[in-house]
């Protein structure tokens, strides 16, 4: 192993004992991916009944043909109820790979869930003895609440939360959408297969309903095909389908990275307005400091698939206590620095996501460094009732996670 | 649209005009003539008393010159144009009958085999692709990328007298050669059942060998669409994987399929030459194959042409296939 660091190529026979470890391990995971399960073995109990989604020490792998890179390596965070959640981190960093890991869209073979919990409250529709939503006396569906270990769910069983209850808006909105099926075609499926008993009618209604809340005239827009919309409108449509089966937690996965600069403001407003309006939560997935400090209640700052440090947005954005966030936060450009003085960047790499260092990940490139640093990987401490921070500068190591 | 087609239309006439232009030289510049075998026939059957005259008169009747010139060659094919102007193709050497009359003749038997051949080509071919395609590195993805690959590596000569071999000699299940059974005449219902018997062993040598390459082009369609963003929002929004695939990906896949299905239009009615010959069809491409071998001009003329318009034909059809399915294309 002492030779191997310094080597950027790997031995045949390397590869094959990777392969075949691999193999192993893909195996066991896709068997208990794919098998099935009463509801009893996935119904678990949240720890903060405040939490819609409480993520605890959750690993997501994937096996490569180099080896297994260990894309989320134990993350913990929760969302509460009615917040928004920023999660920031520099690319690569698995906070993308996280908010899949939610959703359950890893792809695998390759991507797996290793390991941890995520915990969702749920609504689910009760169903009688012959499998049949029960209604009340006024037609309504009968929902109940449940709590819903996604990790643990075999995969036929998601679509009880995946765009149901969780949502989820992609940065792409360019190709996000269908190319051959119309805004209509694609928002109404939605309602079609989330609303038991919906009619087409019905689907068309809502998704109307659902494009005048993102601003859009649905006379226009309704019959038309994603070529004939722009960037901006297409985010709009695609807030609109997220929207549409009043989900309780939207994920919102770098929503305006794509989109120019006049537009992102307009995006970020829309959601900040159904935030308002919707009763439900958003996690929103972003490197965009400006974007966090806007719209987000809490933020999760995360480094090489760690979580480094989380807190109240005023928190992190005034007393930032990680080296990296402090940091993030002066590589941050401003208008006040107009002297000609270089913009800060933080030094270095990120390590090698094959081959993570057992010391804390951002030593080499830190400023602070300190003895202790070479040791463990830093534990979380407590530092405010709601802050915490993962480095050896702070404090005795508190108990959570 | 129409103005669109119309537009297209005169366009096809241009490049028609250049590729007879074309065959028609290729055919005259061959190294040897239709008269030129004759007369050495003739004479390998012991009829030594050729004389000049007598060739110079030959040459004549077929309408050819011995050692053509550039300016023979080319009042020949004006000849051959102003023909076919007034809808008349010539007589063709070798079959001794209207090129038109021959092309209508031979065409049935190829376009019936070509025709049945392509339906289960798609029929296979396609969910063959597709299941490769959402099982990519799994076995059944592995065990059907080998078989068509024997399929498409295989000759059509060998393939065809390996089923001949099998299934008519050995087994005696189907007859060997032919359309139908010489030995007795059958009409109506009979006579077509007698007819799908002798297809068989044909069709299927077509099938296996141009299921590969079909296959192939599904599974990397649908790979390419499986990859793409919209196939992980139409995930995200909870449809199960059997909708996703069934109908996000697999309308998506067939766009390519649909239009290359446009561009079959000439293989359609061009004839298999090798399976013919194997099978002993009576079909075009058998024909094609010996009026090139013995310089039938006005045949070779009248084939390719009729092929060249096809060709053009399925281009445009092609076309308007994207504009019907793919709503992003618009023809102006």
């Amino acid at each position: 192993m002492a030779g191997k660091k310094n080597r950027n190529y790997l031995s045949g026979r390397e590869i094959r004992a990777i392969a075949k470890a691999n193999k192993k391990e893909i195996k066991r995971l896709e068997a208990y991916k794919n098998r099935v399960a009463p509801e009893e073995e996935f119904l678990s109990e949240m720890k903060d009944p405040g939490n819609i989604l409480e993520i605890e020490n959750l690993h997501t792998y994937f096996y490569t043909e180099q080896g297994v890179v260990k894309a989320v390596g134990g993350v913990s965070y929760n969302v509460p109820k009615h917040s928004v959640v920023g999660v920031v981190g520099e690319s690569g960093c698995g906070k993308s790979v996280t908010s899949m890991s939610v959703m359950r869209l890893i792809a695998g073979p390759t991507g797996q869930i290793v390991e941890g919990s995520i915990r969702f409250q749920s609504n689910d529709y009760v169903l009688d003895e012959y499998g049949d939503p029960v209604r009340d006396e006024e037609g309504n569906l009968v929902v109940e609440e449940k709590v819903y270990d996604i990790a643990k769910m075999p995969i036929n069983e998601i679509y009880r939360v995946r765009g149901k209850e969780i949502a989820m808006i992609f940065q792409e909105p360019m190709t996000s959408l269908n190319p051959i099926f119309t805004i209509g075609q694609q928002l109404d499926e939605v309602t079609l297969i989330h609303v038991p008993g919906a009619t087409k009618e019905q689907a068309k209604e809502k998704s109307c309903e659902m494009l005048r809340l993102v601003g859009i005239i649905p006379e226009n827009v309704y019959g038309a095909y994603p070529h004939e919309l722009s960037g901006g409108m297409r985010q709009r449509v695609m807030i609109a389908m997220a929207l549409a089966a009043e989900p309780r937690l939207i994920i919102a996965d770098e929503p305006t990275t794509a989109l120019d600069v006049t537009i992102q403001a307009q995006i970020l407003e829309l959601l900040q307005d159904i935030k308002n309006k919707i009763d439900g939560s958003i996690l929103l997935i972003t490197h965009d400091l400006g974007v966090i400090a806007e719209m987000a209640d809490y933020v999760v700052v995360m480094y090489a698939g760690k979580v480094i440090e989380k807190g109240t947005v005023r928190e992190i954005f005034q007393d930032p206590r990680h080296p990296y966030t402090i940091g993030l936060q002066k590589s941050k450009p401003t208008m006040e620095l107009d002297d000609g003085t270089e913009l800060y960047n933080i030094p270095g790499n990120v390590p090698n996501p094959v081959n993570m260092p057992s010391h804390c990940y951002f030593k080499e490139r830190c400023n602070r460094c300190i003895h202790k640093c070479s040791g463990d990987y830093p534990g979380m401490v407590q530092v405010s009732p709601t802050h915490y921070v993962a480095c050896h500068l702070y404090g005795e190591e508190a108990d959570h996670g | 649209m129409l103005k669109y087609i119309v537009k297209r239309l005169g366009y096809a006439i241009l490049v028609l005009l250049g590729v007879s232009l074309i065959i028609y030289f290729l055919a005259r510049l061959m190294p040897f003539d239709f008269v030129e075998q004759k007369i050495q026939a003739m004479q390998a059957g012991g009829n030594a008393a050729i004389t000049p005259e007598m060739i110079k008169a030959m040459y004549q009747s077929y309408g050819l010159v011995e050692d053509a010139s550039f300016g023979d060659i080319l009042a020949g094919y004006f000849n051959w144009l102003g023909s076919l102007v007034r809808f008349d193709l010539g007589t063709s050497f070798v079959f001794k009958q209207p090129v038109a009359d021959v092309i209508a003749d031979k065409m049935g038997t190829s376009f019936i085999v070509a025709f049945i051949a392509t339906i289960f080509e798609f029929l296979i071919a396609i969910p063959l692709g597709i299941t490769a395609a959402t099982h990519q590195y799994k076995f059944r993805d592995y065990m059907v990328t080998v078989l068509v690959m024997i399929g498409i590596s295989l000759p059509a000569f060998f393939f065809g007298n390996l089923l001949i071999g099998f299934f008519a000699l050995e087994l005696g299940w189907f007859p060997s050669q032919g359309m139908g059974n010489a030995t007795m005449t059958m009409s109506g219902i009979e006579g077509l059942l007698d007819t799908i018997h002798h297809l068989v062993l044909p069709i299927t040598t077509v099938v296996i060998l141009s299921i590969g390459a079909r296959m192939r082009m599904t599974r990397t369609n649908m790979l390419e669409v499986l990859g793409s963003d919209f196939i992980r929002t139409a995930r995200a929004k909870g449809l199960k994987e059997s909708v996703v695939i069934n109908k996000h990906a697999f309308r998506n896949t067939m766009i390519p399929l649909v239009t290359s299905l446009a561009g079959l239009l000439p293989a359609l009615f061009s004839g298999a030459i090798i399976t013919e010959q194997v099978f002993g069809l009576d079909g075009i491409g058998n024909a094609a194959l010996s009026a090139m071998n013995q310089g039938d001009i006005p045949f070779i003329m009248g084939y390719n042409m009729f092929l060249a318009m096809l060709s053009v034909l399925g281009i445009l059809l092609s076309d308007l296939m994207y504009a019907i399915v793919d709503p992003r294309v618009k023809l102006e």
